[in-house]
């Protein structure tokens, strides 16, 4: 079975109602929850805790979005982890960008909670 | 210094130059100037013209200054002060004031192909022969003592410099071999090529290279004097104004007066413009009008810094040389060196004089051998019947050979004037003299080129009556007495006495001459042109004078030619002057331009107007005309003709120029409308980026409404605390856009000038508290405290109350928000200083970065420093907080540092 509770999820955005629902819908579903209100703390906390998911909003104070993915991406190749896009830029050049950065998904805001999480969790299985 | 004295009476002193390296420094010069003319032709024949550029221009104007002022100047200030100026504020006068004048005469020469001053008068009365012929002869008796004066003066600087006196033969005096020298070089460079519209690149190059020599050379004997042999400007006058002799000259109440001035001024002017030399140079020579502009102030310059050191000189020279009567105050430039054994100082001043005689000869011989030519011997050759049969076509051989014999008999003539009729004139009143006899020229060329009426008739009755009025007043009386100054006979002394009754009281002779003479001669052909009717050839001529800025353009004037030609004739007579190479070349253009069959037997009037034109520039216009009828069968044309004519082409000229003034305002309109459009693509994208900025913001507060919505629907066994804040925040964030909505909405309306002002009385303090009170909760909740205070009591300040509430809300909520976490405050004070109403926000909180605070009040903008706790806000607050301050005609201030607070201080006028 899904050992979802192993799983470590990092959210990062730098809204709080955002956040708030977010870290209530991924514990709900039983992952483990890391929380980042900006780039560059994303970056940290992942250095510290290696999260297999990410949340990534892109317009964010400090490091944006897109660094942070480039960052895991290339420093951990192999060990990195899957990155999720959570943004309202949704131009098809910026989302393009996302993915040609490594992402593995990009969904733009507003966002519907149940899908977020169905997709989430097909990632999830994948790496189970 | 050791002067002393031989029994003849004349000085020799101990150290002088000699004689031969003299010499060879002469010659090197002119083997100098020589190389800069073939340098210039060299540019020529390469499309370069080195002359075509106003310093170049001015510079050749300058070959006014002769020898005569490079020596004569400070000869003048000994025996008159400062009068000697008088003849450099002539032509400074005609620079700054009369350039439109020269102008022109430069337009009307270039359209009418003008090679001389004979030619110019002759050509404007109808090209009417006798004109040209006196105008010639007037300058020949002008030019030539003022060539001999030039020749006079090399001849006498060397025999200073060297202290050598010459044989009394013409052949042991160097200054006949550098005369010589002189006429090669001005065969050389001045009829080389005969060509059409031909200018003599060479020698004006060569001519504005000697302008800067003279000057250098005076310039530095003036340094020389004035700084080595004194102490400055002020030191001349101590130690040598003393002298009573120059006092007298200084002294404006012992000079004869202020007429003198004027008709010296007046007679300069002229023959600043109309000497034989300066018309070559400012006229013929001229390859630009736009070079005149500069010359307008280049040449003052000029003369100003030529003029500077003439009195210390004066004054240095005739203190030192005070006991020694034999040393000439014209000399001084060159015995004051010497005086000190200063010899390279005396070499340079010799060869400044040197260039500036040479330049002189060679442009005035120039100058006179055209005239001489074009106006005198060819005219005279065509009118003999059997020559003009035989040489109609081969005149130009004619013309090349003639203007070579007349260069070598003018300076000829001056060599001799020089060594045999010198001697009966002063060296200071020949150029004077010249000037006189140059000034009749005056009142029929302004006459003519700004007055339809005058005739030919008028003009030459003019003209000969104020040359024998100069004659009989200024040369004979010289001539007709002996060496005691007794007049010859009785007859003659009497005739003199009897016009010594037209004296007038103040003037010398010059001035009287010049006085009587241009009043006699102006009266003259004033009242003879009245009295006489304007023929049809003058009418013409008239007209394309006067009017040559409506009719004439530079490309072409217009065609007044009427009768029969044929082409081949007229073809022959071209390709007689410019060769068939480029006569080939110059007709097919000129028949394409004009749409004309060179094969039809009978010729178009406009190609016998061309040809016309094209041979004046070589050999004249009356010349040319003579030729041109010679092969034509030619009709009188008729005034109305020639009136319709020139109507024709000046409607041509008007829709040329409101066809370019169309195209004009079309290029402007097009201009003005790729402006707009770049601005409305440039207003386009700030709008686009605002809506993508709008819509991103809009899209946060709705992502968390629609998130935390549908957690709550999807999850029915929510905890009462948990849906009751997820509900609270989806409040908050309905709140966060309505509030968006609204600024984007006040926004525009401030931005589009939609928005109304209600001014009211307001009152401060309430004020303040209506705004405190609003912000109380945010206050209490971030724990801030909030102060106050008035510094001056405020009355009579008007203004929108609610958007002022709104500012000074926008600006408090901000300072809160960004304000420290322990013992925050922020203080709002109202002031009052020169009719201006300050308010200001202080906090003690965060500070903003330097480089972020110009951005803050653009939109959207939100300083990056805000932490990790992002603070609720649209980024458009303190765009609206600009744009109030903006319509109330006030002005917004910030101060901030990092870590220590916030200032921001809102200014209106009261």
């Amino acid at each position: 079975m899904i050992r979802r509770n192993e799983l470590k999820v990092l959210i990062a955005d730098d809204e709080p109602s955002i956040l708030m629902s977010l870290e209530f819908l991924f514990k709900k579903e039983g992952y483990k929850v890391l929380i980042a209100r900006d780039g560059q703390e994303a970056i940290n906390m992942f250095d510290l805790e290696q999260p297999a998911i990410m949340i990534l909003d892109i317009m964010m104070p400090n490091v944006d979005g897109y660094k942070v993915c480039s960052y895991v991406k290339t420093n951990y190749k192999i060990k990195a982890p899957k990155v999720v896009f959570l943004s309202a830029k949704n131009k098809e050049t910026e989302i393009e960008h996302g993915y040609e950065l490594g992402a593995d998904l990009y969904i733009p805001k507003p966002f519907s909670p149940r899908e977020l999480i169905k997709k989430v969790n097909l990632i999830a299985t994948d790496m189970l | 210094m050791v002067y002393y004295y031989n029994v003849c009476g004349d000085f020799r002193e101990s150290k002088k130059m000699n004689g031969f390296l003299i010499s060879v420094v002469s010659v090197l010069y002119l083997g100098f100037l020589f190389y800069l003319a073939f340098v210039a032709e060299r540019f020529k024949s390469k499309k370069k013209s080195l002359i075509d550029n106003p310093y170049v221009y001015a510079l050749s104007l300058s070959v006014y200054c002769t020898a005569w002022t490079f020596y004569g100047s400070v000869g003048r200030v000994k025996q008159t002060g400062l009068e000697f100026l008088s003849v450099y504020i002539g032509p400074t006068l005609v620079m700054l004031l009369g350039w439109s004048v020269l102008r022109k005469i430069i337009r009307i020469s270039h359209v009418h192909s003008i090679t001389s001053v004979a030619d110019f008068i002759s050509a404007r009365y109808g090209k009417y022969r006798s004109l040209g012929v006196w105008v010639t002869i007037i300058s020949l008796l002008a030019g030539i003592p003022y060539i001999g004066l030039q020749i006079k003066a090399i001849s006498k600087s060397f025999e200073i410099l060297s202290g050598m006196t010459h044989g009394q033969y013409f052949y042991q005096e160097p200054a006949f071999y550098i005369s010589m020298l002189l006429v090669v070089f001005t065969i050389l460079f001045g009829t080389r090529k005969v060509q059409a519209n031909e200018t003599h690149e060479g020698m004006i190059f060569a001519i504005a290279a000697e302008g800067i020599f003279k000057l250098l050379a005076f310039l530095a004997v003036g340094i020389f004097v004035t700084f080595w042999m004194n102490d400055g400007f002020a030191g001349v006058f101590e130690k040598h104004y003393y002298q009573k002799e120059i006092q007298k000259a200084f002294d404006f109440e012992k000079q004869p007066g202020y007429g003198n001035w004027f008709m010296h001024i007046l007679v300069s002017a002229f023959s600043f413009m109309f000497l034989p030399r300066q018309f070559q140079v400012a006229v013929v020579e001229n390859q630009n009008e736009n070079n005149l502009k500069q010359a307008i102030w280049l040449l003052p310059l000029y003369m100003f810094l030529i003029d500077i050191f003439v009195i210390p000189i004066a004054l240095t020279g005739s203190s030192i040389f005070a006991g020694n009567p034999n040393i000439l105050a014209d000399n001084y430039v060159i015995e004051l060196p010497l005086s000190v054994s200063a010899n390279i100082i005396a070499l340079i001043a010799y060869i400044g004089g040197f260039s500036a005689a040479t330049g002189m000869i060679i442009v005035e011989t120039i100058a006179i051998s055209t005239m001489l030519t074009n106006s005198l011997v060819l005219p005279a050759l065509l009118e003999n019947k059997r020559f003009k049969e035989k040489y109609t076509f081969r005149i130009i051989n004619f013309a090349v050979w003639i203007r070579r014999g007349a260069i070598i008999l003018t300076v000829l003539l001056g060599f001799f004037y020089y060594k045999t009729v010198a001697s009966y004139f002063s060296l200071v009143s020949i150029g004077l003299i010249a000037f006189v006899a140059i000034g009749q020229f005056g009142p029929i060329i302004l006459g003519g080129i700004f007055w339809k009426g005058a005739t030919k008739a008028g003009a030459l009755l003019g003209l000969l009556s104020g040359f024998t009025i100069w004659l009989f007043s200024l040369i004979l009386p010289s001539l007709l007495t002996d060496s005691s100054g007794q007049y010859i006979n009785t007859f003659v002394a009497g005739f003199f006495e009897f016009f010594a009754h037209f004296k007038i009281q103040g003037f010398d002779d010059i001035s009287n001459t010049t006085f009587w003479s241009l009043l006699v001669n102006s009266l003259l052909y004033f009242v003879v042109s009245m009295c006489t009717e304007v023929s049809p050839s003058e009418a013409k001529q008239a007209l394309l004078f006067v009017d040559v800025f409506k009719y004439s353009t530079k490309e072409g004037q217009s065609v007044l030619w009427k009768g029969k030609a044929r082409n081949e004739h007229l073809i022959e007579l071209l390709v007689s002057f410019i060769g068939s190479m480029q006569a080939k070349e110059e007709l097919e253009d000129f028949a394409r331009k004009n749409n004309i069959d060179l094969k039809d037997v009978t010729a178009d009037p406009k190609l016998v107007s061309y040809v016309e034109n094209t041979i004046s520039s070589i050999i004249g216009t009356s010349t040319a005309r003579m030729l041109v009828a010679s092969i034509t069968k030619e009709e009188v044309v008729s005034i109305d003709e020639i009136l319709e004519v020139l109507k024709r082409s000046q409607k041509i000229v008007e829709d040329n120029q409101e066809l370019k003034n169309k195209t004009h305002q079309l290029e402007k309109l097009s201009k003005e409308l790729k402006t707009t459009n770049e601005k409305l693509q440039k207003s386009d994208t700030i709008k686009n980026e605002f809506l993508t900025t709008v819509t991103h913001e809009i899209r946060t507060p709705l992502t968390s409404i629609k998130a935390l919505s549908e957690i709550i629907y999807d999850n029915e066994d929510l905890e009462f605390d948990q849906k009751k804040i997820f509900l609270n925040t989806i409040i908050d964030e309905t709140d966060r856009l309505s509030r968006l909505v609204n600024q984007v909405l006040d926004l525009e309306k401030y931005e589009s000038g939609k928005h109304k002002l209600i001014k009211k009385n307001i009152d401060i303090s309430h004020l303040i508290d209506n705004v405190f009170l609003r912000m109380e909760e945010l206050a209490k909740e971030r724990n801030v405290k909030l102060k106050s205070f008035i510094h001056k009591e405020i009355t009579g300040f008007k203004a929108d109350e609610d958007k002022l509430i709104q500012l000074l809300i926008n600006l408090v909520s901000n300072a809160i928000k960004f304000s420290r976490a322990e013992n925050g405050w922020v203080l709002l004070s109202v002031d009052m200083s020169k009719k201006k109403v300050l308010f200001t926000v202080e906090d003690n909180g965060l500070g903003i970065p330097q480089e972020m605070q110009s951005r803050i009040f653009e939109k959207f903008y939100q300083a990056d420093n805000q932490g990790s706790i992002k603070e609720k806000g649209s980024g458009l607050g303190l765009s609206i907080t600009k744009k109030i301050v903006e319509i109330h005609k006030g002005s917004v201030f910030l101060e901030s540092m990092p870590d220590k607070g916030t200032k921001v201080i809102v200014s209106f006028p009261n």
